[in-house]
C-alpha cells in the first residue's frame, strides 16, 4: 500500500465524517421550533430587544428566506471552508474563539499524552516482562482502578488534593507549570490507564512467540533479544490501540478541563452548549473531531512507515 | 480453579448489581424525588440509611434509581445497537457487493467519529431525556457490532464446514442457526459488557456535565456534581454514587476480561 | 528511514515549542477576580464586567445613601416641565485611547445604545448635544433621568469604539483601562495614570470568567484569586478554616424569584399564579438553601429599601391547602398520575435556570418538589443566564428562576419600569400587561410631590404582591471572598462598580 493511498483513504474518512456532522448538526437546529433569526438578531445586536422586523433584516442577510436545501448546501460548503459564522454569545467570529481555545487544548494534551505514553510503556513492560508476579498484580490493579473511575472524579480529586489543601497547583490561567502539571498529571493517568494493560499483552504476546522461545533456548539475552527483535512486533498492537486512547483523550478534555477550569477547546464546548451558542458549538465540535482525525491519521502512518511491508 | 475466580467475582458482581437496580427500588421503596428542606444533609442512620441531600432526598433511593436509571440507558443502547448490527451485516452479506462496501464505509465514518461529542452537540437541542439520550447513544455505539458480527459472518461463511454444510443442501437460516449464531454469540456478549460499561461511564458523564439530563432525575453523575460543593460536609452521600459507579464498573470489566473465548477457532 | 525521523523530530520540535509556554510567572501588583458572569462583547451594556472593573464610567452614580451625584456629567438641570434635561459633561476626562471626553461623543453612545440600556425604558425623543451639554428631549415629564443614566448599562467609551464591528479592545474613562481582552475569557487591565478622579494604587486587575461556583471557591480558598463571589453558601463552612481570606455574606437589595409567563394559559390568571405563591415555602428555602431565614420573602421589596418596603402588607404565606382550593375553584381536578388536568390539558410547565448564581438552580429543584405537592409537573431545563433571556425575547419561555437587582437603577421605579411596566423585562414579569399599573409607573416617573409618590409606591406594591407578575421567593445574600491582603474593600450594593482603584495592599 503506498502513501498516497493511506492519506488518500484518510481524506475520504475525514470528509465524509465533517459532512456528518455538519448534516447533523444544521437538520438539528432547523427543525427546531424556536426562531433561529431571531437568536441570531439578539446575539449580533447584543441585548437589544428584538423585533420581527429586525428578524425580517437577519433573515435577509443570513439568507434564512431561502428553500432549506438551499441553505444546506450553502452551510455544508462554508463548512468545508470552516467558516462558522459568528458566536451568539461574544459576537465574535467562531474560529476566532477555536484558534484561541485550541491552542490553550493542544499544550495540556499533547504534554498529557507524552507523559501518559511515558506511564504505560514502562508499567505496561514491567507487567508483561514480570507476568503474574507481585509487582504485576499491584500495576494492574492501580490501571484497572484508574481506568473504572470516571475521568471526572479523578479531576475532582487532584483539584481537592492538589489545589485546595495543599496549593501546590491553580486553577487560574492558561500557562506556567504550577498551572499545567496536574492537568497533565490528570490526562497522563486516564491515558495511562487502558494503554499499559495493552502494552502488558503486547509484550506477553511477544515473549510467548515461537521465535522468542526458541532464540532464548539458544541463549540468547532476553533484554537484547526482545529490544532487538521483540519491540517492534510488540509495538504494533500498541499502535492499533491508539484510536481508542485519541477517543478517550477528547472526552477527558472536555471533563478534565470544565472541573479545573481550564480555558481549552472542551470548556468552550460545555460553555457553548449552555449558552445554546450554536455556531460555536459547531464549530468546537468539528474542531475537536478534526484534532481526534488527526491523530489517528499520524499513527496510521506511523504504523505504515513501520509495518509498511504488510497492508495498513 | 483460581482461573474460575476472576470470571465468577465479574458475574456475582454484575448480578447484585442487576438486583439492585431491578428490585432495590421495590424492595426499598422510598420516593427518590421526596424533599424535606427541614431535614437536609441528614446523617446516615436508620431513617435514611445513607443520609440525605441538599434538599432532603433519601440518598440510597436516589442511587438505587439512578442503577435503574443508568442500567436501563446501557442494556437498551446494547440491544438496539445488536439488532442493528446484526441486521446490517446480514443484509451486507445477503447483497455483498456495492452494499456492503457501501455500509462498510458508513460504519467505519461513524465508527471514527467520537461518539459522545455528537451528544453532547445535539443532547439539549433536541430536548434531552431519557429517549432522546437512547437515541444518540445508540446512533454511535452500532458500528462496531456491525464491524464485529460483518467480520466473523464473512470469515464463516468462507469456512469449510459452512460451506460443507451449504453443499450438504443445509438452508441459509439453519446455517445461522446452527453455525453462525454460536459462534458469534460470545464475542458479541464480551463486546456488549465492554460497552455497557462504557456506555454507564458515559451516561455519568453526561450527568455530571447536565447535558441530556433534567432534575429531579436520580442520576449519579449529576448526584456527584450536585453534592461536590458539600463534600466537607456530606461526604457519605457524595461516595454512595461514587462507588455504585465504580462498583458497575469494575464488575463489566472483570466480566468481560475473564469472559471464557469461544470454543470454535476464529481468526 | 532518514527523511522520516527528520520531518517527525521537526514536526514534534515545531508542536513542542508551539505547546511550550509552560513558564510563565504571576504577574506582581495585581488584583485577581473570579467572576460567574462571562465577558461578551466589549460594549458597556454587554454585562457588567466593564464597569464593575473600573473601565467604563456613567454620567451619573449613586451614593452610598442613594443621593444621585455626577460621574461623568459635572451637573444637570432639566426645564419646568421635566421633559428637557441638560447634562454638563466633566471637562478635562481623557478616554485611555487619548481622545477627549465631549458632550458629541455621549450623545452618540446613548443614541448608539439606547435601546439596550436602561434609556429604553424612558420615554426619550431625541438626545443631542449644545457645546459641553447633552441634551436629552422626552416626550412627558421624567422625574427620575438622571438615576436611569447611573446604571452600568448606559456607560460611555470612545467614539473610535462606536462601530458595528466586533472588536479586541475598548477605551473607557475610568481608573483601569484594559490592556489585553484577546482571550474571551478574561480582561487584563492596568491602571490609568491619566484618571480624571483618584488613580488606583494597584496598578494590575485580572478580571476571570470561572462559572463553576466549586472552582472560584477553590481559587479563594487557594489564594489564588484576590476577590471571588457569588459563592455557594456552603463557603462560609468550607472556608472558615482557610489561611489569609475572609468570607462574608452582604445583603444586597436584589430578590430571587419565580418568572412566570403570564401570556400563556394558565399562568395568565390571577389565581393559578396566588397558588403558586402559597405553595412555595420561602422560609424551608431560605433556611436551607440560602442559609439565612431571614431572607424569605414576605413581599417584593426587602425591609433596606425603607420607602418602598410597605410593613402593613400580608406577608406572602406558605399554604398548599389554601393553592389546592385556588386551583380547585379555577377548574382544575386531579389526574390519574396525580397532576392536575382542565379540560384535557395536564398543567405541566417548563421552568429554566442557571447557575451563574449557584443556588438558584436548586431553588428550582424545590420548588419542582413544592408545586409536584399541588399537583403541578414542572420539567427543568438548564443552561446559562442566555436561555432566560432569550426564551423572554422570542416567547418560549414558561417560567424561569431568576434574580434581579433593585438598585442598578439607583432609583427603584427604574426596576419596576423595567421588569413589569409593559409586558415585562428579562428578569421580571413576561406579557403581564396591566393598565392601571403602566399608568402608575408613567405617574411616578413625571411626579415630584413626595406625599404623591409614596401613595404611588403603596399602590404599585400592593398590586403586585396581590397579582403576582412574578412570584417573589427570597431576598438576596451574596456570599464573597476577600484575600486578607487586601485593604479598604466593600461591596457595592449597587453592583456597579468594584472600586478597586481605593483598593491597597494591606500592611
Amino acid at each position: 500500500m503506498t502513501l498516497a493511498s493511506v492519506l488518500a483513504r484518510k481524506a475520504l474518512l475525514i470528509v465524509t465524517i465533517t459532512l456528518l456532522v455538519a448534516t447533523c448538526s444544521f437538520w438539528a437546529v432547523h427543525l427546531l421550533p424556536e426562531n433561529l433569526a431571531l437568536q441570531i438578531a439578539a446575539a449580533r445586536f447584543s441585548g437589544a430587544e428584538p423585533s420581527q422586523d429586525l428578524a425580517y433584516v437577519v433573515n435577509q442577510t443570513y439568507g434564512l428566506d431561502r428553500p432549506i436545501l438551499v441553505q444546506y448546501a450553502d452551510w455544508l460548503a462554508r463548512t468545508l471552508r470552516f467558516d462558522f459564522g459568528t458566536s451568539l454569545v461574544t459576537g465574535r467570529d467562531v474560529s476566532h474563539d477555536i484558534a484561541h481555545h485550541g491552542v490553550n487544548s493542544l499544550r495540556t494534551v499533547f504534554w498529557g499524552f507524552l507523559a501518559g505514553v511515558g506511564f504505560a510503556l514502562p508499567i505496561g513492560y514491567f507487567c508483561g516482562r514480570f507476568a503474574d508476579s507481585r509487582l504485576d498484580t499491584a500495576l494492574t490493579v492501580f490501571s484497572a482502578t484508574v481506568s473504572t473511575i470516571p475521568s471526572f472524579l479523578v479531576a475532582i480529586i487532584m483539584v481537592q488534593i492538589f489545589v485546595v489543601e495543599f496549593g501546590l497547583a491553580t486553577l487560574s490561567g492558561t500557562s506556567g507549570w504550577t498551572r499545567l502539571w496536574v492537568l497533565i498529571l490528570t490526562i497522563a493517568l486516564s491515558v495511562s490507564g487502558a494503554l499499559s494493560r495493552v502494552v502488558r499483552a503486547a509484550v506477553i504476546d511477544v515473549r510467548g512467540q515461537p521465535y522468542m522461545q526458541h532464540a532464548l533456548m539458544r541463549g540468547v539475552p532476553e533484554r537484547q533479544l526482545f529490544w532487538r527483535h521483540g519491540a517492534k512486533n510488540a509495538l504494533r498492537p500498541i499502535l492499533n490501540y491508539l484510536p481508542v486512547v485519541f477517543m478517550f483523550l477528547i472526552y477527558d478534555v472536555i471533563v478534565i478541563e470544565t472541573v479545573f477550569n481550564y480555558h481549552g477547546l472542551g470548556w468552550a464546548l460545555i460553555n457553548a452548549v449552555r449558552a445554546l451558542d450554536v455556531p460555536l458549538m459547531q464549530g468546537l465540535v468539528l474542531a475537536l473531531v478534526l484534532f481526534y482525525l488527526c491523530c489517528t491519521t499520524i499513527s496510521d502512518l506511523l504504523t505504515w512507515r513501520i509495518y509498511r511491508q504488510r497492508a495498513v | 480453579m483460581l482461573r474460575q475466580t476472576p470470571w465468577t467475582l465479574g458475574v456475582a458482581l454484575t448480578l447484585m448489581f442487576v438486583g439492585a437496580a431491578v428490585f432495590g427500588p421495590l424492595i426499598y421503596s422510598v420516593d427518590p424525588d421526596a424533599q424535606n428542606l427541614m431535614s437536609a444533609f441528614a446523617h446516615a442512620g436508620s431513617e435514611h440509611p445513607l443520609g440525605t441531600d441538599q434538599l432532603g432526598r433519601d440518598i440510597l433511593a436516589r442511587v438505587l434509581h439512578g442503577a435503574r436509571y443508568s442500567a436501563g440507558i446501557a442494556v437498551s443502547v446494547i440491544l438496539f445497537s445488536l439488532a442493528m448490527g446484526c441486521v446490517l451485516a446480514g443484509v451486507a452479506m445477503w447483497f455483498g457487493g456495492i452494499v456492503s462496501t457501501a455500509l462498510t464505509l458508513f460504519s467505519d465514518a461513524v465508527y471514527a467519529l467520537p461518539g459522545l461529542l455528537v451528544t453532547i452537540l445535539l443532547a439539549d437541542v433536541l430536548g434531552g431525556g431519557a429517549v432522546i439520550i437512547i437515541f444518540l447513544l445508540w446512533l454511535v455505539a452500532w458500528p462496531e457490532y456491525f464491524r464485529l458480527s460483518y467480520s466473523i459472518g464473512q470469515h464463516l461463511m468462507n469456512s469449510d464446514h459452512v460451506l460443507a454444510s451449504r453443499l450438504a443442501g443445509a438452508s441459509g437460516a439453519r446455517i445461522f442457526r446452527l453455525q453462525v449464531v454460536p459462534v458469534i454469540l460470545p464475542y458479541l456478549l464480551s463486546l456488549g459488557a465492554i460497552s455497557v460499561g462504557r456506555i454507564v461511564l458515559s451516561i455519568a458523564t453526561l450527568g455530571f456535565l447536565g447535558i441530556g439530563i433534567a432534575p429531579p432525575q436520580a442520576e449519579w453523575g449529576m448526584m456527584i456534581n450536585d453534592l461536590r460543593v458539600y463534600w466537607q460536609i456530606a461526604p457519605i452521600q457524595l461516595a454512595a454514587p461514587v462507588l455504585a459507579i465504580v462498583w458497575i464498573v469494575l464488575a463489566l470489566l472483570i466480566l468481560s476480561q475473564s469472559m471464557p473465548k469461544a470454543k470454535v477457532g476464529f481468526g | 528511514m532518514k527523511h522520516f525521523i527528520l520531518a517527525a523530530a521537526l514536526s514534534g520540535t515545531a508542536l513542542m515549542s508551539a505547546t511550550a509556554p509552560l513558564f510563565a510567572g504571576q504577574s506582581d501588583d495585581t488584583i485577581r477576580i473570579a467572576s460567574p458572569w462571562k465577558i461578551g462583547a466589549l460594549i458597556p451594556s454587554a454585562g457588567t464586567a466593564l464597569s464593575r472593573t473600573g473601565v467604563v464610567e456613567t454620567l451619573t452614580m449613586p451614593t452610598a445613601e442613594g443621593d444621585i451625584v455626577g460621574l461623568l456629567a459635572e451637573s444637570w438641570s432639566s426645564n419646568d416641565t421635566l421633559n428637557t434635561w441638560r447634562f454638563k459633561v466633566r471637562a478635562g476626562v481623557t478616554f485611555h485611547d487619548g481622545s477627549p471626553l465631549t458632550a458629541e461623543t455621549v450623545a452618540a453612545n446613548l443614541t448608539k445604545f439606547r435601546e439596550e440600556s436602561s434609556l429604553r425604558t424612558a420615554p426619550v425623543t431625541d438626545i443631542s448635544f449644545e457645546g459641553d451639554e447633552v441634551v436629552i428631549t422626552l416626550d412627558r415629564a421624567y422625574s427620575i433621568l438622571p438615576a436611569i443614566l447611573a446604571d452600568w448599562n448606559t456607560g460611555i467609551i470612545s467614539a473610535a469604539n462606536l462601530t458595528d464591528e466586533p472588536s479586541d479592545s475598548v477605551a473607557g474613562t475610568g481608573p483601569f483601562a484594559v490592556t489585553d481582552a484577546s482571550d474571551p475569557t478574561m480582561l487584563k487591565l492596568s491602571a490609568n495614570a491619566d484618571y480624571w478622579g483618584t488613580p488606583a494604587t494597584i496598578q494590575n486587575v485580572e478580571y476571570l470568567f470561572v462559572p463553576d461556583a466549586q472552582a472560584r471557591q477553590a481559587m479563594a480558598q487557594a489564594g489564588e484569586v484576590e476577590f471571588a463571589f457569588s459563592l455557594p453558601v456552603t463557603a462560609t463552612q468550607m472556608l472558615a478554616g482557610a489561611d489569609g481570606v475572609d468570607v462574608n455574606i452582604q445583603a444586597i437589595p436584589r430578590v430571587r424569584a419565580l418568572k412566570l409567563n403570564g401570556g400563556m394559559a394558565p399562568l395568565d390568571e390571577v389565581a393559578v399564579r396566588q397558588a403558586i405563591s402559597y405553595a412555595i415555602d420561602r422560609s424551608a428555602i431560605a433556611t436551607t438553601i440560602v442559609g439565612n431565614p431571614d431572607t424569605a420573602a414576605s413581599q417584593l421589596f426587602p425591609a433596606s429599601l425603607p420607602a418602598w418596603h410597605d410593613a402593613s402588607l400580608t406577608p406572602f404565606a406558605y399554604d398548599p391547602a389554601k393553592a389546592a382550593e385556588l386551583l380547585a375553584d379555577a377548574g382544575f381536578s386531579a389526574g390519574d398520575d396525580g397532576i392536575l388536568v382542565r379540560d384535557g390539558e395536564r398543567f405541566e410547565i417548563e421552568m429554566r435556570t442557571y447557575d451563574s448564581r449557584p443556588e438558584l438552580p436548586v431553588i428550582g429543584v424545590a420548588i419542582q418538589g413544592m408545586l409536584k405537592e399541588v399537583g403541578i409537573d414542572v420539567v427543568m431545563k438548564q443552561g446559562d443566564w442566555t436561555i432566560i433571556s432569550d426564551g423572554h425575547t422570542d416567547g418560549t419561555l414558561e417560567a424561569g428562576i431568576v434574580s434581579d437587582s433593585f438598585v442598578y437603577v439607583p432609583d427603584p421605579i427604574g426596576a419596576l419600569s423595567e421588569n413589569f411596566y409593559q409586558g415585562g423585562g428579562f428578569w421580571g414579569s413576561m406579557n403581564w400587561n396591566n393598565a392601571e399599573f403602566d399608568t402608575m409607573v408613567e405617574t411616578y416617573q413625571e411626579t415630584v410631590d413626595p406625599a404623591k409618590l409614596a401613595q404611588l409606591r403603596t399602590d404599585m406594591v400592593a398590586m403586585i404582591h396581590d397579582e403576582h407578575p412574578m412570584v417573589t421567593v427570597t431576598w438576596y445574600d451574596d456570599v464573597y471572598a476577600v484575600s486578607d491582603a487586601i485593604a479598604n474593600f466593600t461591596f457595592d450594593v449597587y453592583e456597579r462598580d468594584f472600586g478597586l482603584n481605593r483598593l491597597a495592599w494591606a500592611e
